[in-house]
């Protein structure tokens, strides 16, 4: 246990001290992305599936949101000063929520 | 793993260079020309028609679409004119791609100023226009794999003449493969692609790609599923990569989020089914990149320990997750798929395997589908190997699948059609080019050395020629390849080529452009005559009859009667619903007083039957009858097959036929004053009837087309009740 918790803060404070904030700002958001899909998955086991349309496309934008987040983190942490992954990581968010909007209902 | 890397960077370029790119354009464009032109066969036997009995349907819907919107006549649109009394609704039962690309094409000519352009030519030239497109997407597909362009203009010059695309996008052929084999190619060209670069838009645009590839065609779950088996097999084999990643994860989320919207799809993504390989290759991924991640990310000891103790914790989410997560686990493959894959279940279900489509394939089909990319698709595959990338991996799985799958169902060929183009493309490349690049040093005066080189390379030929030429030995020094070889060779390989051309025309010409509504006969003395039975029947009845009248006749026509007759039908081509069609063969395969019965039931109107017997029209009702038998037998046990069968177990029309057989309605209609004409003698059969001077009591004859092909008959009332008749009939009786 004890072991456990010595591995856990010298990850947290290796992490802390060497990724740029870009970087942990976009992990905040592949979190709280994730967090969002849980709550509605979450929402969905207690208070049933309907109107089945409008939870699917929530919970598919949550997980999307965090692909792409992931995605994006990777390519920036390989060159941080890269703007092209920027770009598809907008127009990528355009055609999700454009998909979600229509299907939403 | 760096290694790896290194050489897919090689190949992560296509050679672009600047004056050669305006050549394979220009080559490229040609061929679309061709494409386009080889497929315009029918139009120039026959004439401009929609071929066959499904297209008839989408064309209706696009005169609907066009007519009154996308909306008002595709998606919120419910035909009343089809499966009397149940109706059909249009939306949720079509995949409306290619209704709505017609109904474009037609759109955007008229507003270049073609006017007076009928629904039915945009219709009819769907098909070719959008074979000009496969070959381009081919010439893309082809170079995302194997990184030649070269590779990629022969897979485009093979595609657009294999007979095995040709059959389903002829001029006129308007159904769902004529747009979907491009939306597939396109698809599969986009997913290469984002394999390759692993940017998050070349995977959005795979996903876009892939809405349209499921608005198209059922076919799109082989899409999904073989990009979903990609996946699992590149993980499996060690290529994992944060490419992969990118592109499966954002194509599953952003796909499967679009292929809903499709109401014929609805929610079937989500459910266990067909759909369910793809999302447990997701969760897989996942799982694999999260401890990918992990393991790179953080030193080895530490992660041991932290894995140590969350590993409970992390298997009690995942079974709750697995378990809860998605409702419905209903039957794990529907009816079509489940045969589809396990080929020996199709004889259960008499409605699919009575389509002769879904029967399995002869081995003679598939050289007449494929001709040389037979040979040359399996030295494609082999030529992969030089350069083995993700890309390549996906050609092999494709190529294996299709093959798979084309050999338990004829029409999946058309499946397998793309990719043997594509490897047929990558081998001619192959072959050629080390087959030049020694010609050229034989011509220059290099050294022995690269003699030795190139003659081992030229082992891979399957030339017979040069076997004598070359030898394992390497002490003498050899010889310049001599000049009547490399004539020889070229002569050869130019040879095959030709005859795979003069094969596609051949085949285009005689075999896939008969309208099938539409017939040629020629005469003893040459003269060659139209069969127009059809259209002359369907003019007939649109004029004749009430336009509330409703037809029954056997599912195969029920698509033309409501597009051609403009007429409600009682069963159709859709074969929804499989207890109205066992009803309808059981009116025809009764007697005629228990024939009535039904036949009022069904409130038809006016009844429609096949008969070729005068001409020789084998594919008429008469031989269809025994399916009408088995399909309603299958709900309504006294219909017995073996009842039909004479003495002898044969299918007797004669007088030594089955009396089951020989009263039943659907003979009584076909044969009825047909022993007036050449004394009953049935040139199908080749027999003479079994009975002569039919009397139908309940029915009338209303029309009979010119070769009798087509008979109606009317459906007579029932006599008005006439109780007060009935009651002083008795009571004189009684007296």
């Amino acid at each position: 246990m004890s072991e456990l918790k010595a591995v856990l803060r010298s990850l947290y404070l290796e992490y802390k001290n060497q990724t740029t904030s870009q970087l942990k700002l976009l992990d905040f958001f592949f979190i709280f992305s994730l967090i969002v899909a849980l709550v509605q998955f979450a929402y969905m086991i207690v208070f049933g599936t309907f109107p089945f349309n409008s939870f699917l496309s929530g919970f598919f934008t949550a997980i999307g949101e965090a692909i792409f987040t992931v995605s994006l983190r990777m390519q920036l942490k390989r060159d941080n000063t890269a703007v092209r992954p920027i770009g598809d990581f907008i127009f990528c968010n355009l055609v999700l929520f454009l998909a979600a909007f229509n299907f939403m209902g | 793993n760096n290694n790896n890397n290194n050489n897919k960077e090689e190949i992560l370029e296509i050679k672009n260079d600047g004056k050669a790119s305006i050549l394979r354009y220009f080559i490229i464009g040609l061929v679309c020309i061709l494409s386009f032109s080889i497929r315009l066969h029918s139009i120039t036997k026959f004439e401009s028609v929609i071929h066959e009995y499904d297209p008839y349907f989408m064309y209706r819907t696009t005169v609907n679409t066009v007519n009154e919107g996308i909306f008002g006549g595709l998606i919120d649109h419910f035909d009343e004119k089809s499966w009397y009394p149940f109706g059909r609704h249009v939306g949720e039962t079509t995949y409306p791609s290619l209704i709505v690309t017609a109904s474009t094409i037609h759109s955007i000519l008229k507003f270049f100023g073609a006017t007076n352009l009928r629904i039915s030519d945009a219709c009819v030239f769907t098909a070719p226009i959008f074979s000009c497109f496969t070959v381009i997407a081919i010439y893309f597909l082809t170079t995302e794999i194997c990184g030649e362009p070269g590779a990629g203009l022969a897979a485009s010059v093979f595609i657009s003449l294999v007979p095995a695309y040709i059959s389903r996008s002829v001029a006129g052929s308007f159904d769902y493969e004529a747009v979907a084999i491009f939306a597939m190619v396109f698809v599969f060209f986009l997913w290469t692609r984002a394999v390759r670069l692993g940017t998050l838009t070349w995977a959005t645009l795979c996903a876009v790609s892939y809405l349209y590839m499921v608005a198209a065609w059922g076919g799109y779950i082989f899409v999904l599923n073989l990009i979903a088996l990609h996946t699992f097999i590149l993980l499996v084999t060690g290529s994992y990569s944060m490419r992969l990643y990118t592109a499966y994860s954002t194509f599953y989320c952003i796909g499967t989020l679009l292929a809903m919207q499709i109401p014929f799809v609805n929610f079937a993504p989500v459910r266990w089914g067909d759909h369910s390989p793809a999302l447990g290759v997701f969760i897989f991924l996942q799982i694999w990149a999260t401890i990918s991640w992990l393991r790179s990310a953080i030193d080895r000891k530490q992660l041991k320990i932290l894995f140590q103790s969350l590993i409970l914790i992390i298997i009690i989410i995942s079974i709750i997750t697995v378990v809860i997560g998605f409702a419905s686990l209903g039957t794990l493959f529907t009816g079509r798929l489940y045969s589809l894959l396990v080929p020996s279940a199709k004889g259960s279900l008499p409605i699919i395997a009575s389509v002769s489509e879904h029967q399995p394939i002869p081995w003679p089909h598939y050289f007449f589908d494929l001709h040389l990319l037979l040979f040359l698709a399996p030295i494609g595959l082999f030529a992969l190997f030089d350069r083995i990338s993700d890309q390549a991996l996906f050609a092999g799985l494709y190529a294996g699948t299709a093959f798979y799958f084309a050999s338990s169902m004829v029409r999946i060929l058309l499946v397998l059609g793309p990719i043997a183009c594509i490897l047929g493309g990558i081998a001619l490349n192959f072959l050629l080019k080390k087959w030049f690049i020694a010609v050229k040093n034989s011509m220059s005066k290099s050294s022995n050395e690269s003699h030795n080189h190139n003659h081992n390379h030229n082992h891979n030929h399957n030339h017979n020629h040069n076997h004598n030429h070359h030898s394992q030995s390497h002490n003498h020094s050899k010889p310049k390849l001599p000049l009547d070889v490399v004539f020889l060779v070229t002569l050869f390989i130019c040879f095959m080529l030709y005859l795979y051309v003069l094969h596609c025309g051949w085949v285009a010409r005689e075999a896939y452009s008969s309208p099938s509504l539409v017939m040629k006969s020629t005469r003893n003395d040459g003269v060659v005559g139209i069969i127009d039975d059809y259209r002359e029947a369907y003019s007939w009845l649109s004029m004749n009859t009430d336009p509330n009248a409703r037809i029954m006749s056997w599912w195969d026509y029920g698509y033309q009667i409501a597009a051609m007759a403009n007429r409600t039908v009682i069963v159709d081509n859709n074969t929804r619903n499989n207890t109205h069609i066992a009803t309808v063969g059981y009116a025809f395969a009764s007697k005629e007083p228990q024939a009535i019965n039904i036949v009022r039931k069904l409130q038809a109107d006016y009844i429609l039957v096949v008969f070729g017997g005068l001409i020789g029209y084998s594919s008429d009702d008469i031989n269809k009858f025994l399916w009408m038998v088995r399909i309603g037998g299958g709900v309504y046990p006294s219909i017995k097959e073996p009842d039909y069968f004479n003495s002898k177990g044969q299918y007797d029309i004669s007088s030594t036929g089955a009396s089951n057989l020989l009263d039943c309605l659907m003979y009584r209609l076909c044969y009825y004053n047909f022993d007036k004409i050449t004394n009953g003698f049935d040139r199908v059969r080749n027999q003479e009837v079994g009975r002569k001077n039919i009397k139908l009591k309940y029915f009338e004859e209303a029309f009979t087309s010119q070769n009798w092909i087509i008979r109606i008959y009317r459906v007579k009332s029932p006599p008005p009740r006439d109780r007060a008749g009935k009651f002083y009939k008795n009571k004189k009786l009684k007296i």
